[in-house]
């Protein structure tokens, strides 16, 4: 029913993702949630990393930027500042955005610049064979943790409020129509929005760890998930090993491009005078 | 379907209710079309369409029994590879 | 630029960042790193008078990366940096060459290897500049020698940058960067200003990649009905990634062939006293501020000694000096690294040349090279 083909490059696809892969679901969601929000197509700039995640923008008919590994956000930074009708989405992975990119992530969320950030979360790097990632579980396997993940992970979501994210919301490919608003909202939003999606990887994620097949991932996230309104009074011991969904967090603060524009409003009165 | 209200306003209750009823009914034909050559076989389709209209055959899904179709969608929105689409059709072109 | 006074007394630093404005650069992002920090501090003061953007980024890697975002709005960027900088930002250096990005990178080169001198000169990048990143790729790199050829030098840095879509890196070093000296202020109007050249094609047919017979493709920005795709991957004229050889080959050699084919008109260097000379000295940066005087002072005590003065190192002014080669035998080259430059040097004229180095964090003085031009026997 949803013309997607309005925002492909459908001459571009098939894609190349795995077989139930979840990018193509998170993919959908991002269209229908720009959709929704009525941006025009000339003013919005796709802007990706480097994983499987990040060959989103190849696909989409919008102004795209297939960056460097971990640097989506520190390019989409430098874009936004110099045109800031754009309306900037950075599509990355939890590797790209959490491990080389953690740096520029963090910074992102505390300076409040205005983007939208989907990152695709499929606790593991796919595009380069299934080694562990900084969201893998711990005792997860992954091709460079054969005995296991030693290292605990990440909680992204967590992580970008920490950081200063204004709006951060969780959700997963189960929970796909509820992405929509999601995103849309974080499209919206005047700062720094941080959209988390939990993605099945049947081939590097499911399979090592004996998980069963995409079904079977979306099964277990929609048995593990727990929307934040129930979590709020859900006891502590029950929702321990949980994952809360929904809008996390959402609170206004200063986005950077206006009070870098009052600052400059400012000198420039004085420089000219 | 409400081409106008006043139609409307002379009916009791009842056969109000009645109409609403086929209108729906009849009007909820959908029709799923699933491209073979994009379909990879990943179930997610067949596992979540809540009124099993779809089923597999060698690895590739297909359309079991289209009169279920409630036109939810789902079928579509999880496909992640655009293989499937869920059109309405209206009385006109009706095949 | 209202009011500006005709003359004034400035820092290597201080000319690059107005020079910078006065080209039309309106987005500078970078990270403090002794010796280019002025540069920074005075564009964060400058840049919002003009409607412009400067933003500190969280390091270099991210500075290198939002200037080439913003140069893809469509806005002149710039960063500047010193070698531990210069070296992180070396990966997305590789993506502008790559992408075809238009932006300008000052490495004001302080003592190395690692964290070395900060606060002291060195020429040790001078390779680093051509083949720091990774892949065969268009690159130019500048190098003045005083705050005036600073002035000037950023201009044309940004010219090149525009003209033929590539990174281009203006070397300098402690000294030039922060040695005070009287400017007599260029007009804005003396110099000329290139700007990339935009495309004629409308959206539906527009190539951003285009094989055009000046090899270098015209621009599009992003936000204006565009819509195109960037990558660091391998691509094909449309901007999508490809792994097809023949298009593969033709990307490669069509991105090296932007700099090599336009050789004459970029390469750069003055040639002084070297009509009938038995000794040239190639110098460029700092160390032929010292080169000047002790040719000169040689030159009194009847030595013919000239000067051969690099302001563009890459692409590598080869042809002219195997030319000179042919009238003068002995070649000095003195530098603040331990040959660099030297090599490159004996590769043109096909002899030895007489090496004057120094790694201490000094600046090689008159009187070092002067010793070297006594001597050579002639």
């Amino acid at each position: 029913m949803f013309n997607y083909d309005k925002y492909l490059r459908t001459d571009k696809l098939p894609h190349i993702w795995c077989t139930g892969c979840g990018c193509g679901i998170v993919l959908k969601s991002m269209l229908r949630a720009i959709e929704r929000s009525k941006i025009p197509q000339d003013d919005i700039a796709v802007v990706s990393g480097i994983g499987c995640s990040s060959r989103t923008p190849g696909y989409l008919d919008f102004n795209t930027l297939h960056t460097t590994h971990g640097r989506a956000i520190a390019f989409a930074t430098g874009l936004k500042l110099a045109k800031q009708k754009l309306k900037v989405i950075v599509v990355t992975g939890d590797g790209d955005a959490t491990a080389i990119g953690g740096n520029h992530f963090i910074h992102a969320a505390r300076r409040n610049l205005d983007m939208t950030v989907v990152i695709y979360n499929n606790y593991i790097y796919g595009m380069t064979g299934g080694q562990v990632s900084p969201t893998t579980p711990a005792g997860k396997r992954g091709s460079t943790a054969p005995y296991g993940n030693v290292e605990p992970a990440f909680d992204i979501s967590r992580l970008a409020i920490a950081a200063g994210a204004p709006f951060v919301a969780r959700s997963t490919c189960y929970h796909a129509v509820q992405l929509d608003k999601y995103i849309c909202r974080g499209i919206k939003k005047k700062g720094f929005s941080v959209i988390e999606v939990l993605s099945p990887c049947p081939t590097y994620y499911a399979r090592p760890n004996r998980l069963g097949n995409v079904v079977d991932m979306m099964e277990w996230y929609k048995n593990n998930s727990l929307q934040i309104e129930v979590a709020r009074h859900t006891p502590e011991e029950e929702k321990k090993d949980k994952i809360t969904i929904g809008i996390l967090h959402d609170t206004e603060r200063p986005e950077f491009c206006e009070v870098y524009q009052q600052l400059s409003a400012q000198a420039k009165k004085k420089y000219v005078e | 379907m409400l081409r106008s209200i006043e139609q409307w306003q002379h009916l009791d209750d009842t056969s109000f209710v009645s109409i609403i009823y086929t209108m729906v009914v009849k009007a909820r034909k959908f029709k799923v079309t699933i491209d073979k050559n994009w379909c990879k076989g990943c179930l997610l389709c067949v596992a979540l369409c809540p009124k099993n209209v779809l089923a597999m055959q060698r690895n590739k899904a297909y359309v079991a029994d289209a009169e279920a179709c409630t036109g939810c969608q789902l079928c579509e929105i999880y496909c992640p590879d655009f293989a499937i689409s869920v059109s309405k059709i209206s009385e006109k072109n009706d095949e | 630029m209202t009011n500006k006074p005709n003359a004034k007394l400035m820092t290597g630093n201080e000319a690059c960042a107005e020079a910078a404005l006065v080209a039309g650069m309106r987005f500078f992002a970078g990270y403090p790193i002794t010796p280019s920090t002025e540069i920074a501090e005075l564009l964060s003061r400058r840049l919002p008078q003009l409607d412009g953007t400067f933003i500190q980024m969280e390091d270099e890697i991210a500075s290198m990366a939002a200037i080439i975002g913003a140069s893809l709005a469509g806005v002149k960027s710039m960063t500047a940096t010193s070698g531990p900088g210069f070296s992180l930002m070396q990966e997305n250096i590789g993506y502008a060459a790559m992408a075809e990005v238009p932006c300008v990178i000052v490495n004001v080169q302080r003592g190395g290897p690692s964290t070395g001198l900060p606060t002291l000169p060195s020429q040790g990048d001078v390779m680093q500049a051509r083949w720091g990143t990774h892949g065969d790729h268009p690159v130019i790199v500048v190098a003045p020698s005083t705050v005036r050829e600073t002035y000037d030098w950023t201009i044309k840095a940004f010219n090149f940058a525009e003209k033929y879509r590539v990174p281009v890196i203006l070397l300098l070093d402690e000294i030039v960067a922060h040695i005070s000296e009287k400017i007599v202020y260029p007009k804005d109007e003396e110099f000329e200003l290139v700007s990339r050249k935009i495309t004629e094609k409308d959206p539906a047919s527009y190539l951003p990649y285009e094989n055009t017979d000046s090899d270098i493709p015209p621009f599009a920005e992003f936000g204006v009905g565009y819509r195109y795709h960037v990558t660091g991957l391998s691509h094909d004229e449309t901007g999508f990634p490809t792994n097809n050889p023949e298009k593969v080959d033709k990307l490669n050699r069509r991105l090296n062939r932007k700099i090599e084919r336009y050789r004459s008109e970029i390469i750069h260097y003055e040639e002084s006293f070297l009509d009938e000379a038995d000794i040239c000295v190639v110098a460029y940066g700092s160390a032929a501020r010292s080169a000047y005087r002790a040719a000169s002072d040689a030159r009194k005590l009847g030595y013919k000694v000239g000067i051969f003065h690099i302001f563009v190192l890459w692409p590598f002014p080869y042809e002219a000096l195997s030319q000179i080669a042919r009238r003068v035998k002995f070649f000095i080259a003195p530098e603040m690294n331990l040959g660099q430059i030297a090599h490159e040097i004996s590769c043109a004229i096909k002899r030895e040349v007489i090496k004057v180095n120094r790694v201490d964090g000094g600046l090689i003085t008159p009187n070092e090279i002067l010793e070297k031009i006594k001597n050579v026997q002639l």
